[in-house]
Protein backbone atom coordinates (compact mmCIF):
# COMPACT_ATOMS: atom_id res chain seq x y z
CA UNK A 1 0.00 0.00 0.00
CA UNK A 2 1.25 3.08 -0.88
CA UNK A 3 1.98 5.49 2.32
CA UNK A 4 -0.31 8.46 1.20
CA UNK A 5 -3.14 5.97 0.58
CA UNK A 6 -2.45 4.46 4.04
CA UNK A 7 -2.25 7.95 5.64
CA UNK A 8 -5.79 8.89 3.94
CA UNK A 9 -6.58 5.64 5.64
CA UNK A 10 -5.76 6.17 9.17
CA UNK A 11 -6.99 9.73 9.46
CA UNK A 12 -10.33 8.20 8.63
CA UNK A 13 -13.52 10.23 8.71
CA UNK A 14 -16.05 11.58 6.24
CA UNK A 15 -14.04 15.16 6.08
CA UNK A 16 -10.65 13.00 5.77
CA UNK A 17 -12.22 10.80 3.20
CA UNK A 18 -13.27 13.98 1.24
CA UNK A 19 -9.64 15.49 1.51
CA UNK A 20 -8.07 12.51 0.59
CA UNK A 21 -9.99 11.25 -2.77
CA UNK A 22 -8.66 13.99 -4.83
CA UNK A 23 -4.88 13.12 -4.32
CA UNK A 24 -6.10 9.42 -4.67
CA UNK A 25 -7.71 10.10 -7.84
CA UNK A 26 -4.40 12.31 -8.67
CA UNK A 27 -2.57 8.87 -8.06
CA UNK A 28 -4.48 7.12 -10.24
CA UNK A 29 -4.37 9.27 -12.99
CA UNK A 30 -0.51 9.09 -13.01
CA UNK A 31 -0.33 5.46 -11.83
CA UNK A 32 3.10 3.75 -13.79
CA UNK A 33 2.24 1.23 -16.33
CA UNK A 34 2.90 -2.20 -14.80
CA UNK A 35 4.20 -5.78 -16.94
CA UNK A 36 1.02 -6.92 -16.78
CA UNK A 37 -0.50 -3.98 -18.76
CA UNK A 38 2.13 -4.01 -20.97
CA UNK A 39 2.36 -7.24 -22.06
CA UNK A 40 -1.26 -7.21 -22.02
CA UNK A 41 -0.94 -4.42 -24.66
CA UNK A 42 1.49 -6.32 -26.49
CA UNK A 43 -0.86 -9.28 -26.13
CA UNK A 44 -3.72 -7.08 -27.99
CA UNK A 45 -1.31 -6.00 -30.68
CA UNK A 46 -0.78 -2.17 -29.40
CA UNK A 47 2.81 -1.76 -31.25
CA UNK A 48 6.28 -1.27 -29.15
CA UNK A 49 5.91 2.53 -30.71
CA UNK A 50 2.57 3.37 -29.17
CA UNK A 51 3.59 1.41 -25.91
CA UNK A 52 6.76 3.33 -25.50
CA UNK A 53 4.77 6.32 -26.24
CA UNK A 54 2.24 5.44 -23.24
CA UNK A 55 5.33 4.01 -21.03
CA UNK A 56 7.08 7.70 -21.54
CA UNK A 57 3.73 9.59 -20.37
CA UNK A 58 3.30 7.47 -17.57
CA UNK A 59 6.06 5.83 -16.66
CA UNK A 60 6.88 2.35 -16.07
CA UNK A 61 6.64 0.36 -12.83
CA UNK A 62 8.67 -2.91 -12.74
CA UNK A 63 12.76 -2.68 -13.34
CA UNK A 64 13.42 -3.67 -16.96
CA UNK A 65 15.58 -6.60 -15.76
CA UNK A 66 17.10 -9.11 -18.12
CA UNK A 67 14.77 -11.48 -17.28
CA UNK A 68 12.15 -8.87 -17.82
CA UNK A 69 13.48 -7.51 -21.12
CA UNK A 70 13.64 -11.08 -22.18
CA UNK A 71 9.98 -12.02 -21.49
CA UNK A 72 8.76 -8.87 -23.61
CA UNK A 73 11.51 -9.82 -26.13
CA UNK A 74 9.86 -13.48 -26.52
CA UNK A 75 6.26 -11.77 -27.01
CA UNK A 76 7.72 -9.35 -29.66
CA UNK A 77 9.86 -11.53 -31.29
CA UNK A 78 12.95 -8.58 -31.25
CA UNK A 79 13.94 -6.34 -28.82
CA UNK A 80 12.15 -3.40 -30.12
CA UNK A 81 9.98 -2.58 -27.16
CA UNK A 82 12.50 -3.36 -24.64
CA UNK A 83 14.73 -0.92 -26.90
CA UNK A 84 12.24 1.51 -26.44
CA UNK A 85 11.30 1.06 -23.01
CA UNK A 86 14.93 1.60 -21.60
CA UNK A 87 14.08 5.55 -22.28
CA UNK A 88 10.86 5.34 -19.81
CA UNK A 89 11.12 6.83 -16.31
CA UNK A 90 10.66 4.06 -13.83
CA UNK A 91 8.57 4.57 -10.94
CA UNK A 92 8.72 1.52 -8.90
CA UNK A 93 6.32 1.21 -6.76
CA UNK A 94 6.93 1.38 -2.79
CA UNK A 95 7.41 -2.09 -1.30
CA UNK A 96 7.15 -2.14 2.27
CA UNK A 97 8.87 -4.73 4.10
CA UNK A 98 6.61 -7.06 5.85
CA UNK A 99 6.08 -6.15 9.40
CA UNK A 100 5.60 -9.62 10.49
CA UNK A 101 9.42 -11.11 10.15
CA UNK A 102 8.54 -14.32 12.06
CA UNK A 103 5.70 -15.99 12.71
CA UNK A 104 6.40 -19.68 14.09
CA UNK A 105 4.23 -21.67 15.52
CA UNK A 106 6.37 -24.65 15.32
CA UNK A 107 3.89 -27.26 13.64
CA UNK A 108 6.75 -28.00 11.05
CA UNK A 109 9.96 -28.57 12.48
CA UNK A 110 11.63 -31.88 12.67
CA UNK A 111 12.09 -33.47 15.93
CA UNK A 112 15.73 -33.13 17.47
CA UNK A 113 17.80 -34.45 20.18
CA UNK A 114 20.93 -32.95 20.87
CA UNK A 115 24.12 -34.97 20.92
CA UNK A 116 24.13 -35.68 24.82
CA UNK A 117 20.47 -37.22 24.21
CA UNK A 118 19.44 -35.13 27.25
CA UNK A 119 17.81 -32.44 25.42
CA UNK A 120 15.04 -33.29 22.94
CA UNK A 121 12.72 -31.19 21.06
CA UNK A 122 9.55 -32.50 19.81
CA UNK A 123 7.81 -30.36 17.54
CA UNK A 124 3.74 -30.49 17.01
CA UNK A 125 0.06 -29.54 16.43
CA UNK A 126 0.44 -28.04 20.01
CA UNK A 127 4.24 -26.26 19.57
CA UNK A 128 7.49 -27.50 20.36
CA UNK A 129 7.93 -29.56 23.69
CA UNK A 130 11.21 -29.19 24.54
CA UNK A 131 12.44 -31.38 27.53
CA UNK A 132 16.15 -31.12 29.01
CA UNK A 133 17.21 -33.38 31.55
CA UNK A 134 20.57 -31.57 32.17
CA UNK A 135 21.17 -31.52 36.02
CA UNK A 136 23.16 -28.13 35.33
CA UNK A 137 22.98 -26.46 31.63
CA UNK A 138 20.37 -24.96 29.89
CA UNK A 139 18.96 -26.14 26.36
CA UNK A 140 18.98 -23.17 23.58
CA UNK A 141 17.67 -23.46 20.39
CA UNK A 142 19.01 -20.29 18.16
CA UNK A 143 16.66 -18.72 15.87
CA UNK A 144 17.91 -16.39 13.29
CA UNK A 145 15.98 -13.44 12.44
CA UNK A 146 16.27 -10.53 10.05
CA UNK A 147 15.12 -7.27 10.68
CA UNK A 148 16.98 -5.71 13.82
CA UNK A 149 17.86 -1.70 12.93
CA UNK A 150 13.93 -1.20 13.40
CA UNK A 151 11.87 -0.95 16.01
CA UNK A 152 11.16 -5.03 16.68
CA UNK A 153 8.68 -6.47 19.32
CA UNK A 154 9.50 -10.06 19.83
CA UNK A 155 6.64 -12.21 22.15
CA UNK A 156 7.21 -15.48 22.79
CA UNK A 157 3.99 -18.03 23.63
CA UNK A 158 4.49 -20.67 25.65
CA UNK A 159 2.97 -23.54 28.27
CA UNK A 160 3.33 -26.59 30.36
CA UNK A 161 6.49 -24.85 32.27
CA UNK A 162 7.70 -27.48 34.48
CA UNK A 163 10.33 -29.51 35.39
CA UNK A 164 12.40 -31.53 38.46
CA UNK A 165 13.14 -28.80 40.12
CA UNK A 166 12.34 -24.80 39.48
CA UNK A 167 11.38 -25.23 35.55
CA UNK A 168 12.53 -22.23 33.69
CA UNK A 169 11.90 -20.87 30.27
CA UNK A 170 14.34 -18.39 28.50
CA UNK A 171 14.35 -15.89 25.65
CA UNK A 172 17.36 -14.92 23.97
CA UNK A 173 17.61 -12.16 21.49
CA UNK A 174 20.88 -9.33 20.22
CA UNK A 175 22.97 -12.98 19.48
CA UNK A 176 25.39 -12.46 16.83
CA UNK A 177 25.84 -15.23 14.58
CA UNK A 178 29.14 -17.39 16.15
CA UNK A 179 28.63 -15.78 19.69
CA UNK A 180 26.76 -16.93 22.29
CA UNK A 181 26.87 -13.65 23.83
CA UNK A 182 23.10 -12.48 24.34
CA UNK A 183 20.49 -10.93 26.41
CA UNK A 184 18.03 -12.99 27.74
CA UNK A 185 14.94 -12.73 29.75
CA UNK A 186 14.01 -16.12 32.14
CA UNK A 187 10.68 -17.17 33.80
CA UNK A 188 10.50 -19.43 36.26
CA UNK A 189 7.26 -21.85 37.22
CA UNK A 190 7.91 -19.55 40.61
CA UNK A 191 6.93 -16.41 38.91
CA UNK A 192 10.45 -14.88 38.93
CA UNK A 193 11.45 -13.02 36.06
CA UNK A 194 15.05 -12.64 35.04
CA UNK A 195 16.66 -9.71 33.10
CA UNK A 196 20.52 -10.34 32.25
CA UNK A 197 23.03 -10.14 29.44
CA UNK A 198 25.90 -13.03 28.40
CA UNK A 199 28.56 -11.38 27.64
CA UNK A 200 32.56 -13.43 27.08
CA UNK A 201 30.50 -16.27 28.17
CA UNK A 202 29.47 -15.05 31.68
CA UNK A 203 26.31 -13.93 32.76
CA UNK A 204 25.58 -10.88 34.18
CA UNK A 205 21.92 -10.19 35.88
CA UNK A 206 20.44 -6.55 34.75
CA UNK A 207 18.22 -5.92 36.50
CA UNK A 208 16.44 -7.14 40.03
CA UNK A 209 14.07 -10.01 39.70
CA UNK A 210 10.79 -9.11 38.78
CA UNK A 211 7.13 -11.76 39.72
CA UNK A 212 4.44 -12.41 37.73
CA UNK A 213 1.68 -13.07 39.61
CA UNK A 214 -0.18 -16.54 40.64
CA UNK A 215 -3.21 -15.68 38.90
CA UNK A 216 -1.13 -15.15 35.79
CA UNK A 217 0.97 -18.30 35.95
CA UNK A 218 -2.35 -20.09 36.28
CA UNK A 219 -2.89 -19.18 32.91
CA UNK A 220 -3.10 -21.88 29.78
CA UNK A 221 -0.13 -20.21 28.28
CA UNK A 222 1.69 -16.96 28.91
CA UNK A 223 2.98 -14.45 26.98
CA UNK A 224 6.64 -12.86 27.18
CA UNK A 225 7.34 -10.54 25.03
CA UNK A 226 10.66 -7.35 24.16
CA UNK A 227 10.52 -4.59 22.26
CA UNK A 228 13.38 -3.37 21.54
CA UNK A 229 13.91 0.23 19.80
CA UNK A 230 17.85 1.04 19.73
CA UNK A 231 19.48 0.19 22.76
CA UNK A 232 16.33 0.48 25.33
CA UNK A 233 14.67 -3.03 26.07
CA UNK A 234 10.99 -3.13 27.20
CA UNK A 235 9.91 -6.17 28.97
CA UNK A 236 6.01 -7.43 29.06
CA UNK A 237 5.11 -10.54 30.42
CA UNK A 238 1.55 -11.59 29.38
CA UNK A 239 1.05 -8.19 27.89
CA UNK A 240 1.89 -5.82 31.21
CA UNK A 241 5.03 -4.11 31.41
CA UNK A 242 7.58 -5.92 33.52
CA UNK A 243 11.09 -3.53 33.23
CA UNK A 244 13.20 -1.56 30.85
CA UNK A 245 16.53 -1.59 30.55
CA UNK A 246 19.62 -0.34 28.22
CA UNK A 247 21.47 -3.08 26.17
CA UNK A 248 24.87 -3.82 27.01
CA UNK A 249 25.93 -3.92 23.40
CA UNK A 250 24.90 -3.24 20.24
CA UNK A 251 22.08 -6.01 19.70
CA UNK A 252 22.66 -8.95 16.37
CA UNK A 253 19.93 -10.55 14.72
CA UNK A 254 19.69 -13.61 16.49
CA UNK A 255 17.05 -14.94 19.05
CA UNK A 256 16.68 -17.93 21.02
CA UNK A 257 14.46 -20.05 22.48
CA UNK A 258 15.30 -22.48 25.67
CA UNK A 259 15.01 -24.01 28.94
CA UNK A 260 16.92 -24.19 31.99
CA UNK A 261 18.45 -27.27 33.98
CA UNK A 262 15.75 -29.93 33.98
CA UNK A 263 13.02 -28.02 32.89
CA UNK A 264 10.23 -28.98 30.69
CA UNK A 265 8.12 -26.17 28.34
CA UNK A 266 6.10 -26.10 25.43
CA UNK A 267 6.62 -23.34 23.28
CA UNK A 268 3.39 -22.40 21.22
CA UNK A 269 4.10 -19.49 19.12
CA UNK A 270 7.24 -16.73 17.80
CA UNK A 271 6.43 -13.66 16.41
CA UNK A 272 8.95 -10.99 15.57
CA UNK A 273 7.24 -7.85 14.38
CA UNK A 274 8.49 -4.67 13.17
CA UNK A 275 6.88 -1.77 15.35
CA UNK A 276 5.40 1.43 13.62
CA UNK A 277 8.41 4.02 13.99
CA UNK A 278 5.16 6.21 14.75
CA UNK A 279 5.33 3.83 18.02
CA UNK A 280 8.75 3.99 18.57
CA UNK A 281 9.71 5.02 22.13
CA UNK A 282 11.67 8.36 22.87
CA UNK B 1 -20.34 -24.64 -95.43
CA UNK B 2 -19.59 -26.47 -92.11
CA UNK B 3 -15.70 -25.15 -91.21
CA UNK B 4 -15.61 -28.03 -88.07
CA UNK B 5 -15.38 -25.45 -85.86
CA UNK B 6 -18.00 -24.19 -83.30
CA UNK B 7 -18.23 -20.26 -82.83
CA UNK B 8 -19.26 -21.34 -79.47
CA UNK B 9 -15.91 -22.83 -78.86
CA UNK B 10 -13.92 -19.31 -80.16
CA UNK B 11 -12.60 -17.05 -77.44
CA UNK B 12 -15.69 -14.14 -76.32
CA UNK B 13 -14.87 -10.45 -75.95
CA UNK B 14 -15.37 -9.31 -72.43
CA UNK B 15 -16.24 -5.35 -71.41
CA UNK B 16 -12.99 -4.53 -69.39
CA UNK B 17 -14.24 -1.63 -66.66
CA UNK B 18 -12.18 1.54 -67.53
CA UNK B 19 -8.93 2.20 -66.29
CA UNK B 20 -8.58 -1.23 -65.66
CA UNK B 21 -6.58 -3.19 -68.41
CA UNK B 22 -7.16 -6.35 -69.24
CA UNK B 23 -6.59 -9.35 -71.02
CA UNK B 24 -9.92 -11.57 -72.28
CA UNK B 25 -8.97 -14.91 -72.56
CA UNK B 26 -10.62 -18.61 -71.67
CA UNK B 27 -10.77 -18.28 -68.38
CA UNK B 28 -12.17 -14.49 -67.83
CA UNK B 29 -10.29 -11.29 -67.04
CA UNK B 30 -6.93 -11.45 -65.38
CA UNK B 31 -6.69 -8.84 -62.64
CA UNK B 32 -3.79 -6.58 -63.53
CA UNK B 33 -0.75 -6.31 -61.20
CA UNK B 34 -1.24 -2.83 -60.46
CA UNK B 35 -4.75 -3.45 -58.77
CA UNK B 36 -2.76 -5.93 -56.45
CA UNK B 37 0.01 -3.60 -55.70
CA UNK B 38 -2.92 -0.77 -54.80
CA UNK B 39 -4.65 -3.20 -52.36
CA UNK B 40 -0.98 -4.15 -50.73
CA UNK B 41 0.21 -0.71 -50.59
CA UNK B 42 -3.59 0.71 -48.71
CA UNK B 43 -3.22 -2.66 -46.21
CA UNK B 44 0.23 -1.33 -45.77
CA UNK B 45 -0.79 1.98 -45.17
CA UNK B 46 -3.59 1.03 -42.75
CA UNK B 47 -1.14 -0.92 -41.06
CA UNK B 48 1.61 2.09 -40.17
CA UNK B 49 -1.58 4.20 -39.35
CA UNK B 50 -2.05 1.59 -36.65
CA UNK B 51 1.13 1.26 -35.32
CA UNK B 52 1.22 4.77 -34.64
CA UNK B 53 -1.84 4.75 -32.44
CA UNK B 54 -4.17 6.59 -35.85
CA UNK B 55 -6.52 3.65 -35.19
CA UNK B 56 -9.58 6.47 -37.19
CA UNK B 57 -7.28 6.89 -40.22
CA UNK B 58 -6.30 3.30 -40.41
CA UNK B 59 -9.84 2.19 -40.19
CA UNK B 60 -10.53 4.43 -43.02
CA UNK B 61 -7.86 3.21 -44.71
CA UNK B 62 -8.70 -0.63 -44.35
CA UNK B 63 -12.45 0.34 -45.32
CA UNK B 64 -11.47 1.60 -48.50
CA UNK B 65 -9.21 -1.48 -49.47
CA UNK B 66 -12.43 -3.30 -48.45
CA UNK B 67 -14.55 -1.21 -50.99
CA UNK B 68 -12.08 -1.89 -53.40
CA UNK B 69 -12.10 -5.27 -53.13
CA UNK B 70 -15.61 -5.36 -53.85
CA UNK B 71 -15.35 -3.77 -56.84
CA UNK B 72 -12.35 -6.06 -57.99
CA UNK B 73 -14.17 -9.14 -57.31
CA UNK B 74 -17.53 -7.73 -59.04
CA UNK B 75 -14.91 -7.10 -61.98
CA UNK B 76 -13.04 -10.19 -61.35
CA UNK B 77 -15.07 -12.67 -60.32
CA UNK B 78 -12.60 -15.18 -60.76
CA UNK B 79 -9.20 -13.61 -59.21
CA UNK B 80 -8.69 -16.28 -56.70
CA UNK B 81 -6.45 -13.69 -54.72
CA UNK B 82 -8.95 -11.25 -53.71
CA UNK B 83 -10.96 -13.81 -51.30
CA UNK B 84 -7.46 -13.92 -49.35
CA UNK B 85 -6.40 -10.23 -49.37
CA UNK B 86 -9.75 -9.66 -48.26
CA UNK B 87 -9.07 -11.80 -45.04
CA UNK B 88 -5.75 -9.93 -44.58
CA UNK B 89 -7.77 -6.54 -44.65
CA UNK B 90 -10.50 -8.16 -42.25
CA UNK B 91 -7.66 -9.45 -40.02
CA UNK B 92 -5.91 -6.28 -39.96
CA UNK B 93 -9.12 -4.23 -38.92
CA UNK B 94 -9.74 -6.45 -36.17
CA UNK B 95 -6.58 -6.05 -34.92
CA UNK B 96 -6.54 -2.11 -34.68
CA UNK B 97 -9.51 -2.56 -33.17
CA UNK B 98 -8.30 -4.91 -30.88
CA UNK B 99 -5.21 -2.45 -30.33
CA UNK B 100 -7.28 0.33 -29.95
CA UNK B 101 -9.67 -1.24 -27.16
CA UNK B 102 -6.09 -2.20 -25.39
CA UNK B 103 -5.04 0.91 -24.96
CA UNK B 104 -8.28 2.39 -23.92
CA UNK B 105 -8.26 -0.23 -21.24
CA UNK B 106 -5.10 1.95 -19.93
CA UNK B 107 -6.13 5.28 -20.34
CA UNK B 108 -9.34 4.61 -18.80
CA UNK B 109 -8.11 3.03 -15.83
CA UNK B 110 -5.97 6.34 -15.47
CA UNK B 111 -9.40 8.59 -16.21
CA UNK B 112 -7.68 9.97 -19.44
CA UNK B 113 -9.82 10.14 -22.35
CA UNK B 114 -9.81 7.28 -24.38
CA UNK B 115 -8.56 7.31 -28.22
CA UNK B 116 -11.29 7.21 -30.95
CA UNK B 117 -11.13 3.77 -32.36
CA UNK B 118 -13.17 3.98 -35.61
Amino acid sequence: MRLSAMRCRIRGGALVAALCAPHALLEAQSAPLTLAEVLDLQRNGVSAFQIARMAQQYCIAFALSDSVARAIEVRMGGATLADRLRGACVKVPEVRAPDILVDEDFATLTRHVAGDGLCAVAPGPGGMKVDNRRPYEGCTIPYPVEGYGHPLRIELTFAELGGAGVGVIVLGFGRDTGSSDQHTIAITTGGDVEIGATMDGRFRRLRPLARVSARERGAPSSELAVEIRGEVVDVFVNGRPIAAFEAQQSLGPGLSLGVGPQSTARFRRLVARRLDVASAGP
Amino acid sequence: MASGLSTAALPVPMTVPAGIAGIAGIAGVIMPFEATSELREQLAQGNIKAQFGDYVVAQRTFRAALDRVEQLSAAYPNEQTLPATRRSIEQAMQRARRACDAENTVLRSRSAAPVPCD
